[in-house]
Protein backbone atom coordinates (compact mmCIF):
# COMPACT_ATOMS: atom_id res chain seq x y z
CA UNK A 1 0.00 0.00 0.00
CA UNK A 2 3.12 2.20 0.50
CA UNK A 3 3.48 1.73 -3.22
CA UNK A 4 -0.07 3.35 -4.13
CA UNK A 5 0.90 6.28 -1.77
CA UNK A 6 4.35 7.20 -3.29
CA UNK A 7 3.46 6.71 -6.42
CA UNK A 8 0.63 9.66 -6.80
CA UNK A 9 2.98 12.21 -6.08
CA UNK A 10 -0.29 14.66 -7.16
CA UNK A 11 -2.23 13.87 -4.07
CA UNK A 12 -3.63 17.05 -2.65
CA UNK A 13 -3.56 18.63 -5.89
CA UNK A 14 -7.29 18.62 -7.13
CA UNK A 15 -7.20 20.67 -10.72
CA UNK A 16 -10.77 19.97 -12.71
CA UNK A 17 -11.55 16.56 -13.57
CA UNK A 18 -11.05 17.12 -17.29
CA UNK A 19 -8.03 18.75 -17.05
CA UNK A 20 -6.60 15.95 -15.64
CA UNK A 21 -7.37 13.20 -18.77
CA UNK A 22 -3.96 12.46 -19.70
CA UNK A 23 -3.39 12.86 -23.63
CA UNK A 24 -3.68 8.99 -24.21
CA UNK A 25 -7.28 9.69 -22.32
CA UNK A 26 -8.09 12.46 -24.77
CA UNK A 27 -7.36 10.05 -27.43
CA UNK A 28 -9.24 7.12 -26.45
CA UNK A 29 -12.36 10.17 -26.05
CA UNK A 30 -11.75 11.74 -29.46
CA UNK A 31 -11.48 8.03 -31.23
CA UNK A 32 -15.27 7.11 -30.63
CA UNK A 33 -16.32 10.74 -31.78
CA UNK A 34 -17.44 11.26 -36.00
CA UNK A 35 -15.00 12.85 -38.29
CA UNK A 36 -16.88 15.70 -38.61
CA UNK A 37 -16.99 16.15 -34.37
CA UNK A 38 -12.81 15.68 -34.60
CA UNK A 39 -12.57 18.55 -37.03
CA UNK A 40 -14.15 20.86 -34.72
CA UNK A 41 -12.33 19.72 -32.11
CA UNK A 42 -9.45 21.13 -33.65
CA UNK A 43 -10.71 24.39 -32.18
CA UNK A 44 -11.37 23.24 -28.80
CA UNK A 45 -7.97 24.82 -27.07
CA UNK A 46 -4.05 24.76 -28.59
CA UNK A 47 -3.68 21.21 -26.41
CA UNK A 48 -6.72 19.44 -28.10
CA UNK A 49 -5.12 20.55 -31.54
CA UNK A 50 -1.56 19.28 -31.01
CA UNK A 51 -3.35 15.77 -29.29
CA UNK A 52 -5.05 15.50 -32.68
CA UNK A 53 -2.38 16.12 -35.11
CA UNK A 54 0.13 14.47 -32.95
CA UNK A 55 1.39 11.99 -35.51
CA UNK A 56 1.50 9.06 -33.01
CA UNK A 57 -2.24 9.71 -32.84
CA UNK A 58 -3.66 9.75 -36.34
CA UNK A 59 -3.50 6.08 -36.33
CA UNK A 60 -6.14 6.08 -33.68
CA UNK A 61 -8.41 8.93 -34.48
CA UNK A 62 -11.19 8.68 -37.21
CA UNK A 63 -9.67 10.37 -40.13
CA UNK A 64 -10.10 10.75 -43.71
CA UNK A 65 -7.36 12.26 -46.48
CA UNK A 66 -8.51 12.04 -49.73
CA UNK A 67 -5.89 10.47 -51.91
CA UNK A 68 -4.24 9.51 -48.88
CA UNK A 69 -4.37 6.48 -47.02
CA UNK A 70 -7.60 3.98 -47.13
CA UNK A 71 -9.58 3.94 -43.75
CA UNK A 72 -10.93 0.78 -44.75
CA UNK A 73 -12.99 -1.22 -46.83
CA UNK A 74 -16.99 -1.48 -47.17
CA UNK A 75 -17.86 -5.20 -48.08
CA UNK A 76 -21.09 -6.53 -48.35
CA UNK A 77 -23.05 -4.36 -45.30
CA UNK A 78 -20.22 -4.83 -43.33
CA UNK A 79 -17.00 -1.95 -42.89
CA UNK A 80 -13.60 -3.12 -41.90
CA UNK A 81 -10.89 -1.07 -40.99
CA UNK A 82 -7.68 -1.24 -42.89
CA UNK A 83 -5.97 -2.14 -39.55
CA UNK A 84 -8.27 -4.66 -39.08
CA UNK A 85 -8.80 -3.45 -35.34
CA UNK A 86 -11.30 -1.43 -33.28
CA UNK A 87 -14.37 0.01 -33.87
CA UNK A 88 -15.72 0.33 -37.62
CA UNK A 89 -14.62 4.24 -38.48
CA UNK A 90 -17.56 4.15 -40.51
CA UNK A 91 -21.22 3.16 -39.52
CA UNK A 92 -22.06 0.89 -42.63
CA UNK A 93 -25.96 1.44 -42.28
CA UNK A 94 -25.07 4.76 -43.10
CA UNK A 95 -27.40 6.21 -40.43
CA UNK A 96 -27.58 10.07 -41.25
CA UNK A 97 -28.78 9.51 -44.64
CA UNK A 98 -32.55 10.26 -45.51
CA UNK A 99 -34.98 7.13 -44.62
CA UNK A 100 -35.31 4.76 -47.04
CA UNK A 101 -37.50 1.62 -47.95
CA UNK A 102 -34.35 0.04 -48.57
CA UNK A 103 -30.82 0.83 -49.31
CA UNK A 104 -27.93 -0.62 -51.73
CA UNK A 105 -24.22 0.75 -52.20
CA UNK A 106 -24.48 0.47 -55.93
CA UNK A 107 -20.47 1.76 -56.32
CA UNK A 108 -17.24 3.60 -54.56
CA UNK A 109 -14.70 5.46 -56.15
CA UNK A 110 -12.01 7.42 -54.44
CA UNK A 111 -13.78 7.52 -51.24
CA UNK A 112 -17.30 8.71 -52.38
CA UNK A 113 -20.05 5.97 -52.41
CA UNK A 114 -23.07 5.45 -55.30
CA UNK A 115 -26.41 4.45 -53.83
CA UNK A 116 -29.70 3.82 -54.57
CA UNK A 117 -32.86 4.69 -51.98
CA UNK A 118 -35.50 3.12 -52.65
CA UNK A 119 -38.63 5.65 -51.89
CA UNK A 120 -40.77 5.41 -48.79
CA UNK A 121 -43.37 6.54 -50.83
CA UNK A 122 -42.77 4.56 -53.80
CA UNK A 123 -41.35 1.49 -52.99
CA UNK A 124 -40.95 0.45 -56.93
CA UNK A 125 -38.83 3.65 -57.66
CA UNK A 126 -35.37 4.46 -56.29
CA UNK A 127 -33.33 7.81 -56.37
CA UNK A 128 -29.59 7.64 -56.43
CA UNK A 129 -27.57 9.02 -53.83
CA UNK A 130 -23.65 10.01 -53.67
CA UNK A 131 -22.23 9.88 -50.37
CA UNK A 132 -19.32 10.89 -48.17
CA UNK A 133 -18.90 8.89 -45.37
CA UNK A 134 -16.05 10.35 -43.98
CA UNK A 135 -17.95 13.70 -44.07
CA UNK A 136 -21.50 12.65 -43.84
CA UNK A 137 -22.27 14.88 -47.08
CA UNK A 138 -24.82 13.36 -49.59
CA UNK A 139 -26.33 15.03 -52.59
CA UNK A 140 -29.53 13.09 -54.44
CA UNK A 141 -29.57 12.89 -57.88
CA UNK A 142 -32.41 13.91 -60.05
CA UNK A 143 -34.61 11.14 -61.67
CA UNK A 144 -32.42 9.66 -64.41
CA UNK A 145 -35.69 8.83 -65.88
CA UNK A 146 -35.20 4.91 -65.06
CA UNK A 147 -36.04 5.03 -61.68
CA UNK A 148 -37.67 2.07 -61.90
CA UNK A 149 -35.11 -0.10 -63.64
CA UNK A 150 -32.12 -1.96 -61.74
CA UNK A 151 -29.30 -1.16 -64.32
CA UNK A 152 -25.74 -1.07 -64.05
CA UNK A 153 -24.48 2.24 -62.39
CA UNK A 154 -20.65 3.53 -61.87
CA UNK A 155 -19.45 6.60 -59.87
CA UNK A 156 -16.50 8.62 -61.74
CA UNK A 157 -14.51 10.57 -58.89
CA UNK A 158 -11.17 11.99 -59.49
CA UNK A 159 -10.20 14.55 -55.82
CA UNK A 160 -6.67 15.35 -57.98
CA UNK A 161 -9.18 16.88 -60.54
CA UNK A 162 -11.96 18.15 -58.52
CA UNK A 163 -12.50 17.63 -55.06
CA UNK A 164 -16.29 18.45 -55.49
CA UNK A 165 -17.94 17.20 -58.99
CA UNK A 166 -18.21 13.66 -59.78
CA UNK A 167 -20.16 12.09 -62.60
CA UNK A 168 -22.66 8.82 -62.23
CA UNK A 169 -22.71 6.79 -65.45
CA UNK A 170 -26.17 4.49 -65.94
CA UNK A 171 -25.96 2.22 -68.60
CA UNK A 172 -29.31 1.72 -70.41
CA UNK A 173 -29.70 -2.40 -71.05
CA UNK A 174 -31.58 -4.21 -73.47
CA UNK A 175 -34.23 -6.30 -71.45
CA UNK A 176 -34.27 -4.48 -68.31
CA UNK A 177 -37.32 -4.79 -66.32
CA UNK A 178 -39.27 -2.72 -64.13
CA UNK A 179 -40.58 -3.07 -60.91
CA UNK A 180 -43.82 -4.56 -62.17
CA UNK A 181 -41.23 -6.99 -64.61
CA UNK A 182 -41.99 -5.18 -67.92
CA UNK A 183 -39.73 -4.37 -70.60
CA UNK A 184 -39.36 -2.79 -73.87
CA UNK A 185 -41.21 -4.87 -76.78
CA UNK A 186 -38.26 -4.69 -79.06
CA UNK A 187 -35.96 -5.45 -76.76
CA UNK A 188 -33.65 -8.80 -77.11
CA UNK A 189 -33.21 -9.09 -73.51
CA UNK A 190 -29.71 -9.99 -73.69
CA UNK A 191 -28.52 -7.52 -71.72
CA UNK A 192 -26.34 -5.50 -73.95
CA UNK A 193 -25.57 -1.94 -73.46
CA UNK A 194 -27.99 0.11 -75.51
CA UNK A 195 -26.45 3.63 -74.49
CA UNK A 196 -25.93 5.65 -71.19
CA UNK A 197 -27.14 8.15 -68.66
CA UNK A 198 -24.59 10.27 -67.67
CA UNK A 199 -24.93 12.83 -64.55
CA UNK A 200 -22.49 15.36 -64.30
CA UNK A 201 -22.65 17.12 -60.65
CA UNK A 202 -21.30 20.49 -62.80
CA UNK A 203 -24.57 21.04 -64.86
CA UNK A 204 -26.78 18.82 -62.63
CA UNK A 205 -28.04 17.00 -65.11
CA UNK A 206 -28.42 14.10 -66.49
CA UNK A 207 -27.72 13.45 -70.57
CA UNK A 208 -28.44 10.68 -72.36
CA UNK A 209 -25.85 9.11 -75.02
CA UNK A 210 -26.07 6.53 -77.70
CA UNK A 211 -23.76 3.74 -77.60
CA UNK A 212 -20.71 4.34 -78.82
CA UNK A 213 -18.66 1.31 -78.62
CA UNK A 214 -18.26 -0.86 -82.36
CA UNK A 215 -20.48 -3.83 -81.03
CA UNK A 216 -23.06 -4.88 -78.32
CA UNK A 217 -21.53 -4.83 -74.92
CA UNK A 218 -22.69 -6.81 -71.89
CA UNK A 219 -21.71 -5.84 -68.76
CA UNK A 220 -22.40 -7.09 -65.41
CA UNK A 221 -23.08 -5.34 -62.10
CA UNK A 222 -21.15 -7.33 -59.77
CA UNK A 223 -17.63 -6.82 -61.65
CA UNK A 224 -15.91 -3.84 -61.03
CA UNK A 225 -14.88 -0.88 -62.66
CA UNK A 226 -11.92 1.93 -63.02
CA UNK A 227 -12.66 5.43 -63.50
CA UNK A 228 -9.11 8.10 -64.01
CA UNK A 229 -8.37 10.59 -66.35
CA UNK A 230 -12.22 11.13 -66.79
CA UNK A 231 -12.66 7.77 -68.46
CA UNK A 232 -14.74 4.67 -67.29
CA UNK A 233 -13.35 1.31 -67.50
CA UNK A 234 -15.08 -1.78 -67.40
CA UNK A 235 -14.74 -5.38 -67.75
CA UNK A 236 -17.46 -7.03 -70.17
CA UNK A 237 -18.51 -10.57 -70.85
CA UNK A 238 -17.29 -9.79 -74.73
CA UNK A 239 -13.91 -10.47 -72.87
CA UNK A 240 -12.73 -6.70 -73.49
CA UNK A 241 -11.95 -3.87 -71.44
CA UNK A 242 -14.96 -0.64 -72.47
CA UNK A 243 -14.41 2.65 -71.67
CA UNK A 244 -16.22 6.01 -72.10
CA UNK A 245 -15.54 9.18 -70.88
CA UNK A 246 -17.33 11.50 -68.65
CA UNK A 247 -18.97 13.40 -71.76
CA UNK A 248 -19.96 10.40 -73.42
CA UNK A 249 -18.43 11.18 -76.91
CA UNK A 250 -15.22 9.03 -76.55
CA UNK A 251 -16.11 5.19 -76.68
CA UNK A 252 -13.38 2.54 -76.82
CA UNK A 253 -13.19 -1.03 -76.54
CA UNK A 254 -9.46 -2.60 -75.32
CA UNK A 255 -8.94 -6.79 -75.94
CA UNK A 256 -8.51 -8.52 -72.45
CA UNK A 257 -4.98 -10.17 -72.19
CA UNK A 258 -4.72 -14.30 -73.14
CA UNK A 259 -7.21 -15.65 -75.92
CA UNK A 260 -10.50 -16.53 -75.15
CA UNK A 261 -10.64 -19.61 -73.73
CA UNK A 262 -14.44 -20.07 -72.18
CA UNK A 263 -16.70 -17.54 -73.49
CA UNK A 264 -18.63 -17.05 -70.25
CA UNK A 265 -16.12 -17.85 -66.94
CA UNK A 266 -13.25 -15.77 -68.87
CA UNK A 267 -13.40 -13.71 -66.31
CA UNK A 268 -13.98 -15.55 -63.75
CA UNK A 269 -12.53 -13.48 -60.42
CA UNK A 270 -10.46 -11.13 -62.74
CA UNK A 271 -10.75 -7.78 -62.07
CA UNK A 272 -9.07 -4.24 -63.04
CA UNK A 273 -7.09 -1.75 -61.00
CA UNK A 274 -5.15 1.43 -61.65
CA UNK A 275 -1.76 1.65 -60.50
CA UNK A 276 0.90 4.59 -61.03
CA UNK A 277 -1.28 5.91 -63.82
CA UNK A 278 -1.78 2.66 -65.40
CA UNK A 279 -4.57 0.29 -65.92
CA UNK A 280 -4.50 -3.56 -64.62
CA UNK A 281 -5.93 -6.76 -65.65
CA UNK A 282 -5.65 -9.33 -62.99
CA UNK A 283 -7.35 -13.12 -63.93
CA UNK A 284 -7.03 -16.42 -63.51
CA UNK A 285 -3.96 -17.64 -66.05
CA UNK A 286 -5.45 -19.84 -68.40
CA UNK A 287 -2.56 -21.81 -68.66
CA UNK A 288 -2.15 -22.33 -64.92
CA UNK A 289 -5.27 -22.61 -63.40
CA UNK A 290 -3.94 -22.52 -59.54
CA UNK A 291 -2.61 -19.24 -60.48
CA UNK A 292 -3.39 -15.55 -61.28
CA UNK A 293 -1.60 -13.31 -63.62
CA UNK A 294 -1.07 -9.50 -63.46
CA UNK A 295 -0.76 -7.56 -66.94
CA UNK A 296 -0.57 -3.57 -67.36
CA UNK A 297 -1.07 -2.32 -70.34
CA UNK A 298 1.95 0.59 -70.19
CA UNK A 299 1.37 2.07 -73.38
CA UNK A 300 -2.15 3.13 -72.51
CA UNK A 301 -3.36 3.95 -76.30
CA UNK A 302 -1.93 0.48 -77.42
CA UNK A 303 -3.50 -3.04 -76.85
CA UNK A 304 -0.56 -4.51 -75.56
CA UNK A 305 -0.87 -6.16 -72.21
CA UNK A 306 2.14 -6.81 -70.39
CA UNK A 307 2.74 -9.74 -68.47
CA UNK A 308 3.88 -8.62 -64.77
CA UNK A 309 3.45 -11.33 -62.52
CA UNK A 310 2.23 -14.55 -61.69
CA UNK A 311 1.38 -16.02 -58.33
CA UNK A 312 -0.55 -18.62 -56.29
CA UNK A 313 -4.52 -17.58 -56.40
CA UNK A 314 -4.61 -17.32 -52.50
CA UNK A 315 -3.19 -13.89 -52.67
CA UNK A 316 -5.33 -12.65 -55.35
CA UNK A 317 -8.26 -12.01 -52.86
CA UNK A 318 -6.24 -9.25 -50.77
CA UNK A 319 -5.80 -7.79 -54.03
CA UNK A 320 -9.08 -7.26 -55.11
CA UNK A 321 -10.26 -5.69 -52.11
CA UNK A 322 -7.50 -3.00 -52.15
CA UNK A 323 -8.25 -2.53 -56.15
CA UNK A 324 -12.06 -2.25 -55.07
CA UNK A 325 -11.79 0.55 -53.18
CA UNK A 326 -10.18 2.31 -56.55
CA UNK A 327 -6.29 2.74 -54.64
CA UNK A 328 -3.00 1.06 -55.64
CA UNK A 329 -1.94 -2.66 -56.30
CA UNK A 330 1.64 -2.25 -56.24
CA UNK B 1 -25.91 -0.52 -1.04
CA UNK B 2 -22.20 -1.15 -2.01
CA UNK B 3 -22.31 -3.58 0.97
CA UNK B 4 -25.60 -5.65 0.38
CA UNK B 5 -24.77 -6.32 -3.09
CA UNK B 6 -21.35 -7.83 -1.46
CA UNK B 7 -22.74 -10.07 0.69
CA UNK B 8 -25.08 -11.34 -2.13
CA UNK B 9 -21.69 -12.49 -3.62
CA UNK B 10 -20.01 -13.69 -1.10
CA UNK B 11 -21.41 -17.55 -1.29
CA UNK B 12 -19.54 -17.66 -4.60
CA UNK B 13 -16.78 -15.14 -4.51
CA UNK B 14 -14.68 -16.63 -1.82
CA UNK B 15 -11.88 -14.45 -0.22
CA UNK B 16 -13.15 -10.45 0.84
CA UNK B 17 -10.35 -7.81 0.15
CA UNK B 18 -11.27 -3.70 1.56
CA UNK B 19 -10.69 -1.10 -1.04
CA UNK B 20 -10.06 2.09 0.80
CA UNK B 21 -11.19 5.86 -1.08
CA UNK B 22 -8.85 8.91 -0.83
CA UNK B 23 -11.52 10.14 1.85
CA UNK B 24 -11.08 6.92 4.02
CA UNK B 25 -14.49 5.28 2.98
CA UNK B 26 -14.22 1.58 3.13
CA UNK B 27 -15.88 -0.83 0.56
CA UNK B 28 -15.43 -4.98 1.30
CA UNK B 29 -15.76 -6.92 -1.73
CA UNK B 30 -15.16 -10.19 -2.98
CA UNK B 31 -11.70 -10.75 -4.76
CA UNK B 32 -14.14 -11.69 -7.99
CA UNK B 33 -15.78 -8.10 -7.66
CA UNK B 34 -12.29 -6.51 -7.59
CA UNK B 35 -10.05 -8.39 -10.00
CA UNK B 36 -12.59 -6.86 -12.78
CA UNK B 37 -9.86 -4.04 -11.83
CA UNK B 38 -6.65 -4.96 -13.55
CA UNK B 39 -4.46 -3.07 -10.84
CA UNK B 40 -6.39 -4.63 -8.26
CA UNK B 41 -6.27 -8.41 -10.07
CA UNK B 42 -2.41 -7.79 -10.39
CA UNK B 43 -1.80 -7.00 -6.35
CA UNK B 44 -4.22 -9.93 -5.83
CA UNK B 45 -1.73 -12.11 -7.38
CA UNK B 46 0.97 -10.61 -5.84
CA UNK B 47 -0.25 -11.12 -2.31
CA UNK B 48 -0.41 -7.38 -1.44
CA UNK B 49 -4.15 -6.76 -0.39
CA UNK B 50 -3.85 -8.09 3.03
CA UNK B 51 -4.23 -4.61 4.40
CA UNK B 52 -6.54 -3.43 2.66
CA UNK B 53 -6.33 -1.46 -0.79
CA UNK B 54 -5.88 2.08 -0.88
CA UNK B 55 -6.91 3.98 -3.62
CA UNK B 56 -5.42 7.60 -2.90
CA UNK B 57 -6.92 8.94 -5.99
CA UNK B 58 -10.37 7.97 -6.25
CA UNK B 59 -12.71 9.49 -4.08
CA UNK B 60 -15.28 7.62 -1.70
CA UNK B 61 -18.65 8.79 -4.31
CA UNK B 62 -16.64 7.96 -7.00
CA UNK B 63 -15.39 4.53 -5.63
CA UNK B 64 -19.29 3.74 -4.52
CA UNK B 65 -20.16 3.97 -8.34
CA UNK B 66 -17.08 1.68 -9.20
CA UNK B 67 -17.88 -0.95 -6.81
CA UNK B 68 -21.48 -0.95 -7.69
CA UNK B 69 -20.60 -0.77 -11.00
CA UNK B 70 -18.00 -4.27 -10.54
CA UNK B 71 -20.59 -5.91 -8.30
CA UNK B 72 -23.25 -5.72 -11.33
CA UNK B 73 -20.70 -7.09 -13.12
CA UNK B 74 -19.33 -10.05 -11.03
CA UNK B 75 -22.67 -10.97 -10.64
CA UNK B 76 -22.57 -11.63 -14.52
CA UNK B 77 -19.34 -13.54 -14.42
CA UNK B 78 -20.33 -16.26 -11.58
CA UNK B 79 -23.77 -16.84 -13.11
CA UNK B 80 -22.27 -17.70 -16.55
CA UNK B 81 -22.88 -21.45 -15.42
CA UNK B 82 -26.50 -20.99 -15.66
CA UNK B 83 -27.49 -20.05 -19.06
CA UNK B 84 -30.63 -18.96 -18.05
CA UNK B 85 -29.73 -16.79 -15.17
CA UNK B 86 -26.89 -15.51 -17.61
CA UNK B 87 -29.22 -14.15 -20.19
CA UNK B 88 -31.67 -12.34 -17.60
CA UNK B 89 -28.42 -10.72 -16.32
CA UNK B 90 -27.27 -9.71 -19.46
CA UNK B 91 -30.60 -7.21 -19.95
CA UNK B 92 -30.68 -6.19 -16.41
CA UNK B 93 -27.19 -5.28 -17.12
CA UNK B 94 -27.03 -3.24 -19.89
CA UNK B 95 -30.08 -1.21 -18.08
CA UNK B 96 -27.65 -1.15 -15.47
CA UNK B 97 -24.80 0.22 -17.66
CA UNK B 98 -27.10 2.67 -20.14
CA UNK B 99 -29.16 4.30 -16.54
CA UNK B 100 -25.67 4.99 -14.73
CA UNK B 101 -23.87 6.66 -17.83
CA UNK B 102 -26.89 8.35 -18.65
CA UNK B 103 -27.08 10.00 -15.42
CA UNK B 104 -23.54 11.05 -16.10
CA UNK B 105 -22.61 13.99 -16.27
CA UNK B 106 -19.14 17.07 -16.14
CA UNK B 107 -17.66 16.34 -13.47
CA UNK B 108 -18.34 13.12 -12.24
CA UNK B 109 -17.93 11.49 -15.66
CA UNK B 110 -14.73 12.79 -15.68
CA UNK B 111 -13.93 12.10 -12.38
CA UNK B 112 -15.16 8.36 -13.27
CA UNK B 113 -12.85 7.76 -16.50
CA UNK B 114 -10.10 8.65 -14.68
CA UNK B 115 -10.72 6.39 -12.00
CA UNK B 116 -11.79 3.59 -14.52
CA UNK B 117 -8.10 4.32 -15.93
CA UNK B 118 -6.11 4.35 -12.71
CA UNK B 119 -8.24 0.94 -11.64
CA UNK B 120 -7.50 -0.15 -14.90
CA UNK B 121 -11.37 -1.39 -15.92
CA UNK B 122 -11.56 -1.81 -19.41
CA UNK B 123 -15.56 -1.95 -19.99
CA UNK B 124 -15.45 0.82 -17.37
CA UNK B 125 -13.44 2.74 -19.33
CA UNK B 126 -14.82 1.86 -22.51
CA UNK B 127 -18.19 2.64 -21.50
CA UNK B 128 -17.96 6.23 -20.04
CA UNK B 129 -15.41 7.47 -22.87
CA UNK B 130 -17.87 6.51 -25.46
CA UNK B 131 -20.53 8.67 -23.51
CA UNK B 132 -18.16 11.94 -23.42
CA UNK B 133 -17.69 10.90 -27.25
CA UNK B 134 -21.79 10.57 -27.86
CA UNK B 135 -21.98 13.90 -25.85
CA UNK B 136 -19.26 15.73 -28.60
CA UNK B 137 -21.30 14.99 -31.37
CA UNK B 138 -23.47 17.97 -32.90
CA UNK B 139 -21.59 20.05 -30.64
CA UNK B 140 -19.57 23.48 -31.42
CA UNK B 141 -16.15 24.00 -30.14
CA UNK B 142 -17.58 26.71 -27.55
CA UNK B 143 -20.29 23.89 -26.35
CA UNK B 144 -17.29 21.41 -26.17
CA UNK B 145 -15.19 23.72 -24.23
CA UNK B 146 -18.04 24.12 -21.73
CA UNK B 147 -18.29 20.41 -21.35
CA UNK B 148 -15.04 19.88 -20.56
CA UNK B 149 -14.65 23.40 -18.45
CA UNK B 150 -11.85 24.18 -21.05
CA UNK B 151 -10.48 27.69 -21.43
CA UNK B 152 -9.74 29.01 -24.92
CA UNK B 153 -6.09 29.97 -25.53
CA UNK B 154 -6.36 30.66 -29.01
CA UNK B 155 -6.01 33.94 -30.88
CA UNK B 156 -9.10 34.73 -32.44
CA UNK B 157 -7.06 35.49 -35.66
CA UNK B 158 -5.79 31.62 -35.04
CA UNK B 159 -9.26 30.44 -34.23
CA UNK B 160 -10.75 31.57 -37.52
CA UNK B 161 -7.78 29.88 -39.70
CA UNK B 162 -8.54 26.33 -38.22
CA UNK B 163 -12.42 27.53 -38.78
CA UNK B 164 -11.21 28.15 -42.51
CA UNK B 165 -9.12 24.77 -42.88
CA UNK B 166 -12.32 22.70 -41.17
CA UNK B 167 -14.83 24.90 -42.57
CA UNK B 168 -17.03 21.89 -44.05
CA UNK B 169 -17.10 20.60 -40.51
CA UNK B 170 -19.30 23.63 -39.28
CA UNK B 171 -22.07 23.70 -41.58
CA UNK B 172 -24.88 22.65 -40.07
Amino acid sequence: MAEGDSRDGRRGWIPPPAEKLTDDLLVEILSRVPYKSLCRSKCVSRRWRRVISHPDHRHLLPRYHLGDAIVGFFYSDTFTNVTGEGRPFVDPSLPFLPKCEFLNVVDSCNGLLLCRCWRLADPRRFDYLVVNPATEQWVILPDSGWSDKVQTARLGFDPVVSSSHFHVFEFVEDGAGDADGNVDDDDDFDGHVKGVEIYSSVTGEWSHKDNGWDWEIRIRDEWNSVFFDGVLHLITLEYVVAAVDVEGNAWRTIPMPQSLVEPFDGIGEGFIGLSQGSLYFVNTDHDEPYKVSVWVLEDYSSEQWIGKHTMPRIAVYRLDLVVNDGTNID
Amino acid sequence: MAAAAAEATTDGGGKMIILISADGKRFEVTEAVASQSQLISNMIEDDCTENGVRLPNVDGDILTMVVDYCNMHAGDAAAAGDTMKASSTEEELKKFDAELVQALENPVLFKLILAANFLNIKSLLDMTCQRVADMMSGKTPEQMRETFSIENDFTPEEEAAIRQENAWAFDD
